[in-house]
Order: structure tokens, then sequence, then C-alpha cells
């Protein structure tokens, strides 16, 4: 037993980066994660200042990847909306988990009839196609980003809740949980110490496979209109910003769509080797 | 068979309930008052009096308990009465059923690409394994799944209806109509069942009794083809209720994009103008093609399935 | 046992697909001879001019006034064949021979009373408008009217939409149906139609009339603009309205197309709720006036040339007034120098100005039918910021619903100013007390009376001098800011005739040479 090694972890790093295509998908999470994070440092200009002279111009010094109709700049507009669009997908993200979790685990510790409305309630989440639900929630509600994430963790919840509960139910079963009940230990006390440490990391992993389809989530009501108003940059919403001008100025849109495109696309890279990794029987 | 189909009907009739629950909360608790914009529609331009706001809500019966509107709009609901559209001041019913056929034509359509595409790649990289056929299968999966179908729509008209001005970008009635549209929704749900066809079939090849079937003598081909394929169809029928959730959401925005008048459209201009019953209604409608569609595949998962039907 | 079993299963859903793209692929084009196809940002109102207003129905030449305007904006007999004032308040009306309704019955003059009447009775807008006493059948086919004021402008107010003639035996005979399918004079009938989705109508074979070329116009409601030019590019319309001037320059490039447009008659303004605090306060109003960006910039940064910037709230070819100037100019310190005055201030820090702790925001409400206005509520946005006004857009798509219905402080919006021909009309409708256009709740009892006075005025350079001081008045009172007059510009296909000089006014965009060569 060598002291201070961890034998899980450089596995887990190591085989992420061994392939190739991976590794450039890790590297562009990663480059996206800070880009986010660091925009106020890194853009150029005010997301949101007009130069109305330069309207359309194509790329250049002053504008790095030119500019929109009112002449404000795509660099710092792309930054910005990545800031937005990947941040409203965390909060998605945690929103989603930390309702999972609840309901789930309480289905799963408590069974019985809790068990039975608590699932019946995801059923019938689940029984509704979830875009359009999101989008009649965030539409009633009014566009606004908070009321996109609201209405996407809403509507997202569920699977993990079914999840969860199984995998806390198998739990439950374990002899070493038994062993605690049996010396009567408060549930609370099972179940954060002994359930929850063992199934929220699965969990959460889980969750973050769907990280892509959570980005198109956001980027779709936000190009429906639903979200971020102007003068706001954020990436479905400057594809909607950008639909007038498809014809006469489509870099408009393809620099937000790549953007989109790349962000998800590295998202589901990583997933899937995420998944590889921690289940290698898994045939996909 | 027949209590299990007995069973999901009655636990379906649950769902649908729940549903309408759902759907009838989400309009409730909407901000705005129906009886106003109802008046306002009528005459446009004047304002409703407050008196005639008050007496078009009695009437409506507007101002009892949200249970008893409920169970009323329920009682409508379950005779095909879905209430008026505000904008319009037809049936909602009526509307819905009118639009109902596009939806389904690209849905089904799509759907259609979707197992024809994405069965056969799956097969062929699932047989094939580590071949240029199973990477480039992956790879399409992969990209179907990332690209947003938004984004695929508005391109797909730019370069082939705007550009090349080979086909329609807006509106229905044709075949070429249908040919953008269809290729936008059709990217994410190919890419699915191309994956999952390839890891049901993977996982079935490595059964034992396709070894034993190889091992008596059958050649390779009908060994895979059929016996492997048989097996591995199930997930894919599953797969298959789960996408069209999937489907009729990505139409919402396909018909948004290429003007197709159905019923996501109608969903998605009614959220927009604030027209609730539309709304309700809409939501309600696809929830429940949705539910019996994932019904009808539930009980054709069990009678295919030999292990479940003698259970 | 379970192989045929399988076969079963997937034949049937093979089978269910295939049904379902069949039925897609039975529907035919529809054949191109004496079709023409356009597409139309609006039909938001049922053909019924009493219940709609009639705007979009006379446009496609389904109901008809008895006067329309000229390419000069006036008036001019229409399904009347004359008019004659007999005193100030006494018109006598004659009608022409041979003019029936599209059930075949007669258009006399008890039937044109009888539709006055309906619309008196049932229109809100038409009896606001026309003010009659009485109406006296002289003959079958005179009829003489007598408003209850001097209304030197009579003939005008009978051009507007809502006095269209229609069947009133018919549409008390139909009920509810007849307000999809009125039956009414125009040279088209409807033969399907559907509320801010899709017109098809059919020539009528009786018209009294040229016969028009067109035997059957589809018209297809498309809100956004970029849509409609996509479907004119794609040849799935023949004209598209109202495109945005990205289109017109890609048309330039474009052999198979045309860009025609007429001069403008309509403003883009912001309407401004009165209604509440603090936009009642006058220096207020003026501070956003000057801080709005410039009509010039405006018109070069989004419109690319296709509109002129607006001095008055009414365009030089509806009210020519080369005396009017502009009283606030862009000047943003004198902005700033009149929030203050009113009590303004930024104690936070944050930019934003507040006043007893309400900070100064301003829910701008948008519309994308008119694909300029949101562009230009995000530069006013950021022309408003600077001086400590929060603007936040809301882009909806019933603009008139949402100003009827939901909070909001300024609103963009597009609207013709020809209405009658006259600029009484417009000014009556969007500046009187009360009036049906009035949406920001604007108030001034001295410019009440000047309207009232401006009614009964019969010389054409006195209405002219008195409407340029009410129109400068406007501007002093800031009732709405003016940004620019747009140019209506319509995309056409090569192969339309008939299409080279349109009116300027789009109501009368309809014409009996139209056509799809």
């Amino acid at each position: 037993m060598l002291e201070g090694h961890d034998p899980a972890r450089p596995r887990l790093l190591s085989l992420l980066l061994r392939d190739p295509v991976t590794a450039v998908a890790v590297g562009i999470v990663a480059l996206a994660l800070c880009a986010a994070v660091a925009a106020p440092l890194l853009a150029p200009h005010d997301p949101a200042a007009q130069q109305l002279e330069h309207a359309f111009s194509p790329p250049s010094e002053r504008f790095p990847l030119g500019a929109d109709h009112l002449g404000r700049d795509m660099l710092s507009r792309l930054l910005y909306g990545g800031r937005a669009t990947l941040f409203s997908a965390g909060l998605v993200l945690a929103l989603t988990i930390a309702v999972a979790v609840v309901v789930g685990l309480s289905a799963g510790y408590y069974g019985g009839w809790v068990d039975a409305c608590l699932m019946r309630l995801a059923d019938l989440l689940l029984a509704f196609p979830s875009l359009l639900l999101a989008v009649a929630i965030a539409g009633t509600l009014g566009p606004n980003l908070l009321n996109v994430v609201l209405a996407l963790a809403v509507v997202g919840w569920a699977g993990y809740a079914r999840i969860l509960r199984g995998m806390v139910m198998s739990c439950r079963q374990e002899e070493y949980v038994q062993a605690a009940v049996a010396l009567g230990a408060p549930p609370r006390r099972i179940m954060g110490r002994h359930i929850l440490c063992n199934t929220i990391g699965p969990m959460i992993v889980l969750a973050s496979l769907d990280v892509g389809a959570i980005i198109l989530g956001i980027a779709g009501l936000n190009f429906l209109g639903l979200g971020m108003q102007p003068p706001g940059a954020e990436w479905g919403a400057m594809l909607h910003a950008a639909q007038p001008h498809l014809q006469t100025d489509p870099q408009l849109l393809l620099v937000p769509g790549t953007a989109i495109f790349v962000a998800v696309l590295s998202f589901n890279l990583v997933g899937d080797a995420l998944r590889d990794a921690l289940d290698p029987t898994s045939t996909d | 068979m027949v209590t299990y189909t007995a069973r999901r009907f009655v636990s379906l009739v649950g769902v649908m309930l729940g549903i309408s629950a759902v759907s009838f909360t989400l309009t409730a608790l909407a901000p705005g008052d129906p009886a106003y914009s109802l008046l306002h529609l009528q005459q446009p331009g004047t304002e409703p009096s407050a008196e005639a706001v008050g007496a078009l809500r009695a009437e409506l019966g507007l101002n009892d308990p949200a249970p008893v509107r409920y169970l009323r709009w329920l009682g409508g609901a379950v005779l095909g009465d879905l209430g008026v559209s505000y904008r319009s001041g037809q049936p909602v019913a009526a509307e819905i059923a009118a639009r109902m056929p596009a939806t389904l034509i690209l849905a089904g359509t799509s759907l259609a690409v979707g197992l024809g595409v994405g069965m056969p790649f799956g097969v062929f990289a699932a047989v094939r394994p580590r071949s240029w056929w199973d990477a480039v299968s992956r790879v399409l999966a992969l990209l179907g799944a990332s690209v947003p179908t938004y984004l695929l729509g508005l391109l797909l008209i730019l370069v082939f209806a705007a550009r090349l001005k080979l086909l329609p970008a807006f509106g229905s009635g044709t075949a070429r109509h249908l040919i953008l549209p269809t290729a936008a929704l059709a990217a994410g749900i190919t890419a699915q069942i191309m994956r999952l066809t390839r890891a049901s079939m993977l996982e079935t090849l490595r059964q034992p009794f396709v070894r034993t079937a190889s091992v008596k003598g059958l050649s390779a081909t009908r060994v895979t083809v059929w016996h492997g394929l048989r097996n591995a169809a199930l997930p894919v029928v599953t797969a298959t209720g789960l996408a069209s959730g999937h489907l009729l959401g990505g139409a919402v925005m396909v018909e948004t994009i290429f003007s197709r008048e159905g019923v996501g459209k109608y969903a998605v201009d009614a959220i927009f103008v604030r027209d609730y019953p539309v709304i309700q209604g809409a939501v309600l409608y696809t929830a429940l093609v949705f539910v019996v569609a994932n019904f009808a595949v539930d009980l054709l998962y069990h009678w295919i399935d030999p292990r479940l039907r003698h259970a | 046992m379970s192989r045929p079993r399988r076969a079963c299963v997937l034949l049937f859903v093979l089978s269910m697909l295939s049904a379902a793209c069949a039925g897609s692929a039975t529907a035919q084009e529809p054949s191109s001879a004496g079709v023409l196809r356009v597409g139309a940002p609006f039909f938001s109102s049922l053909p019924d001019p009493v219940a709609g207003g009639g705007f979009n129905a006379l446009q496609f030449g389904l109901v008809e006034t008895l006067m329309r305007l000229d390419p000069d904006l006036a008036p001019e007999p229409w399904l009347a064949e004359d008019i004659r004032a007999r005193s100030d308040s006494v018109w006598a009306i004659t009608l022409r021979e041979g003019v029936t309704f599209h059930d075949g019955s007669a258009v006399d003059a008890e039937a044109v009373k009888a539709s006055l009447q309906r619309a008196i009775a049932e229109s809100e807008a038409a009896s606001a408008l026309l003010d009659v006493a009485d109406i006296t059948v002289e003959d079958p086919l005179t009829l003489v009217v007598t408003t209850a004021t001097p209304s030197p402008n009579f003939p005008g107010l009978l051009t507007d939409p809502s006095t269209a003639i229609v069947s009133a035996a018919a549409a008390r005979a139909q009920g509810d149906a007849f307000a999809s399918k009125p039956v009414a004079t125009g040279m088209f009938t409807v033969e399907e139609f559907e509320l801010d989705n899709r017109l098809v109508a059919v020539r009528y074979e009786g018209y009294w009339g040229e016969q028009p070329k067109t035997e059957r116009l589809e018209v297809n409601v498309q809100a956004d603009a970029s849509a409609r030019f996509l479907a004119l590019q794609s040849g799935q319309i023949d004209l598209a309205f109202d495109i945005s001037p990205e289109s017109v320059t890609q048309i330039e490039g474009d052999p198979t197309l045309r860009a025609v447009a007429a001069a403008s008659v309509s403003t883009m303004f912001i309407y401004l709720n009165q209604t509440k605090e603090p936009w009642d306060d006058l220096r207020v109003r003026q501070a956003l006036a000057q801080a709005a960006p410039s009509g010039e910039a405006l018109v070069r940064s989004v419109f690319r040339g296709q509109a002129e910037a607006a001095v008055g709230n009414l365009p030089p070819a509806v009210l020519d007034c080369p005396e009017i100037s502009k009283p606030y100019v862009n000047d943003p310190e004198a902005a700033q120098r009149l929030l203050s005055e009113a009590g303004y201030e930024d104690r936070d820090g944050d930019g934003v100005l507040e006043r007893d702790g309400q900070p100064l925001t301003l829910i701008m409400l948008s519309y994308p039918q008119r694909p300029a206005l949101t562009p230009m509520a995000e530069i006013i946005q950021a022309s408003l910021q600077p001086i400590g006004v929060q603007v936040e857009i809301q882009s909806v798509e019933d603009i008139n619903g949402a100003l009827a219905t939901e909070p909001w402080d300024g609103a963009m919006y597009f609207n013709n100013m020809a209405a009658t021909g006259d600029p009484f009309g417009s000014l009556s409708q969007f500046f009187a007390t009360g009036g049906d256009a009035n949406r920001g709740g604007y108030t001034n009892p001295s410019v009440d009376a000047s309207i009232e006075r401006l009614r009964a005025l019969s010389a054409r350079a006195e209405r002219r001098a008195l409407a340029c001081e009410i129109d400068q008045q406007l501007l002093e009172d800031v009732a709405i800011i003016p940004l620019v007059y747009p140019r209506y510009v319509y995309g056409v296909s090569a192969g339309v005739t008939g299409f080279e000089d349109p009116h300027p006014y789009f109501l009368y965009f309809m014409n009996s040479e139209i056509a799809r060569g």
C-alpha cells in the first residue's frame, strides 16, 4: 500500500487523455469553462457597447470576430454569451441534482407510500415531452434567463430522481447499512453518511453526461425568444437576433452556432469517455 | 397478456389525469385575466369596462375555486371540448385536430428515416467492430446528438432554399416541403437509434445462444442478422417510444422555423400571445400522444418478448 | 412460431409509417395560371369590417368603401359614383348602377344605408368617425347623410375601412359565419380564411369594375420579414409585403426579383404611457426625446437608407409642414439636466437614476412583425443608458393586446398616418383624448379643441395650417416620439405584372391589373 497514492485518480485521467480525440474534447471543455469564468478579463469590449458605424464589419484588429448588426463586438458577446449559457447550464444541473437527491433519497429510504407518491410525480413529469413543457413553463413565467433555468430544472429532475431512488434502495440493503439501522442510528445519519456518500458520486457523474443536452435546451429556449432579453448576450439569443440577417450576414449566425455545436460536442465526448471509463462493460 | 394490458391501461388513465392536472395548473398560475383578454379580443382597440369584465368572469365561472374549475375543464376535455381560443374564437379541439396531420407526418417521416438509416448503420457497426464503418457511424451519431436542431434547420434553409433554391423554405402540402424539416428533425433521432441499435446488437452477439447457433453450423449472416436482430429489436422498440418524446419536442422547433402549421408551432404561438386555452389544450394533447405512444410500445415490447409474455 | 409474429410487427410498423408519408405526397402544388400568392405580415382581424376594422379585408380586395384615396391622398369616389355637399352637414351620395353584393343582391341606397347603420351600431371606430345624425334614402341610387356637427372632410371619412359596405341582410342571416366570409362588393370573395394565417380568395365574376386578371388570390401570413422574403426567393410566393432593408440589398443582386417602393405614409415612433408616473411629467418626456438617437443615425444603421428621419409626427406625404421644427434635438447633457430637475439622482452609483427610492426603469415593448423596430429599440436602450434610464425590452407577438393588458412604459410602434387621407383622421385617432389609437393616454385639452376646430374647417390651406400648428404643439408636448418615416418596400417576383407603380398607401395594394404573368 503506497502512501499518499490514490490508484483510482490517475487511471481515470489517463484513460481520458489516452485517446487523442477525447483529450482535445477535454481541452475544449476546460477552455470553455475558463473563458466563461474569465470573460470580463478576456473580452476586448463591453458586449452591449454599440458602434453603429461599424455594424456588420468583418474580422479586424478592433473586432477579432467581426461586429454584429448594431456594431457590437462578436468576440466579447461570444465570451459573455458563453458565460450566460454555461453558468445557466451549471445552475440547471445543480438544481436538478438537488431536487433529485431530495426526492430520490426520500423515496428510496422510506419506501412505502412516500415512494409511491414521489415516483408517480416523477412518472408524470416524464410523461411530458420535455422541450414542450419547458417552453410552456418558461413562456408562462415570462421571458427571462432565470425562468428558462427553472423550466429546465422542473422538467429535468424526474429522470435522475428515479435512478437515485434505485441506487438508494439497493444501497439500503447493504449489510453495513442494515447494521447501522440495527444499532439504532438516526435516519438522517444513515441517509447522509452511508447512503448519500455512496450514491452521490455516480449520480453527479451521470448528470454531467447530460450537460450537452442541457446546453442545447438553454440555447433552444433562448433561440425561441424566451430567455435573455436585449442587450444581454447568450448564445441562443444571439442565434435569434441573427435570423433576419441569415442571408446577408450569415456570420452572425455561424459564430454562436459553431460555439454551441463545439461546446456540446466536446461535453458529449467527455461524457462518453467518462461513461466508458467508469463502466468498462458498457458497449457504448 | 390481458391482465398486463389491463393493468397498464389503468395506470395510463392515472397518468392522463395527472397530465391534465399539470396542464391546468400551468395556466391557472399564469398572470392576466382571461375575461379581460377575451373581451379585448372581441373588440380590438377598445378598453373593456370593469363591469363587462366582471360579468364575463361570472358567466365563465372564473370566480369559482380552482378545483371546481379544473373538474369543469376536465369534464369538457373528456367530452372533446377544450375551450375556445382567445385569439381566433374557434374551438381549440378543432384547431388542434386540423394541425395534427402536419405534426404527425413530420414526426412519422423523421422516425422512419431514423429507423431506416439508424438501424442498418447500427447493425453493421456492431457486426464489424473497429472497422471504418463502425468509426463513421460513431462519429455521425455523436454529431447528430450534438448539433442543435434549430441551427441545423436554419443552415439547411440558408443552403438549400435561399442559396441553391432547390427546396421550399416554409409551409407544407407536398413531399418537397417535407424534405428540409425532416432532415433537421431526423438528425438527432437517427443518432440515438444508431447508438442504441449498435449497443444492443453488441450485447446480443455476446450471448451464449448466438455462439451456440453458429456452432450448430448456421451460416454467419443468418445467425447475426436474424437471431441477433430479433433480440436486439427489443430495446430499439423501447427507444422508439422514448424518441417520440424528443420528436414531438424537436417538432416544436422545426415547425416554428419552417412555418409548418402543426401542433408544435400552434402551441408556441399561443404561448407568445398568452392564449391560455390553446396552451392548455396543446400541452395536454401532445402529452397524451406521447403517453399513448409509450403505452403502445410497452404492449408491443411485452408481446414480442417471450420471456415476459408467459410471466 | 415467433418468427411470423415478429415479421408481422415489423410489417405493421412500416406500413403505418409509409401511410403517413404517402399522405403528404398526394397534395399538389396549385397550378400557376391566374394565381397570385402573397406574403403579408398580418391578418389579425376578421374580414368583416365591423368585427375587425376592415383594413386587411380592403387591402386584399374583399370589401370596398364608398370613397377611396387617390395617389395624392385626396378622396375620390369608389363604390359611390359621386358625392356632393348640400350644406356643411348634409351630403348627397349617388351610387353606381349595377353594383351587386357577392350573393347577387343589389347594392342600392337601402342596402348602403343598412350597412352604414350597422357599422355605426357595431363598430366604435366607425361611429366615432362618422358622427352621423341621420341617413335618408331619396331614391334607389341616392342617399342623404346628415352629420351631427359640420364635417367638411366627410368624404375623406368615408374612406375608412370600418365604413366599408357589406350586406347587412346577409350578416343578419348568416350570424357568426359572416365574420369570416363577409358578403361584400370587392373583386374577390373569401373561399378560405384562417385568422393570422391564410386567406384564399377567388375572383368575383359579378364585380362592377374591371375584372381582375388574377383568378385566385392566396395570402399567407408570415410575421417574420426574413421568412417572407425567403418564401419569395424560393418561389413559394410571388409578392412579399414590407420586406426588410437587408432583403432590398439582396434583391439588387437577384435578376428574378424586383423591389418596388412606395413613398412613406407611415411613421415609426415610441408610444409613452402617460397614464403612469413618471411619464406624465413633461420634463421626463422631454429628456427622453433629447436622449433618443437622431433619426439620421437610425436611417443609416437600421434602414440602410430605406427611410427618412422624422421631424413631425406625420410624414410629409400626408402633412407637408415646411415650417415645422423639432423642439428637442439629440442633446444628452440637456436630458440629464432635465431629469435632475425632475428630482432624479443616482444615489447608489449603479448607473440608474432614482427618485423616492424608485429606479427610473422603462419597459419598452416591441414586436417582430416590423423587423426594424427591435434593433431600433436596442439602439434607444443604448442611448438612454448613459443618462441613467434603464430600458428593458420585451418583444410581444400581439402588440395591441399587450398595450391594453400588460404593464408598459414605452412601446415601439409603426402605423400609417394616411387614414382618411386628411391629417384630421390620424390626429384625432392618435392624439385626441380618448382617441382610438391614443394608446399612451396623452391628453391636452387645448389640442383637443384645435382638433375639433380642424374637423369643421373647409378651406384646404387653412386645414393644413391648423394641422401643422397642432403637430408642432404635439412635438412640444412629446405626445409620442417620432423616429423615422420608413419606406414601404414590396418584394416582387419578376413574373408579376401590373405592379410597377403602387399606390403610396398600402391599404390600396390590390388592383385589377396585378397578376402573375
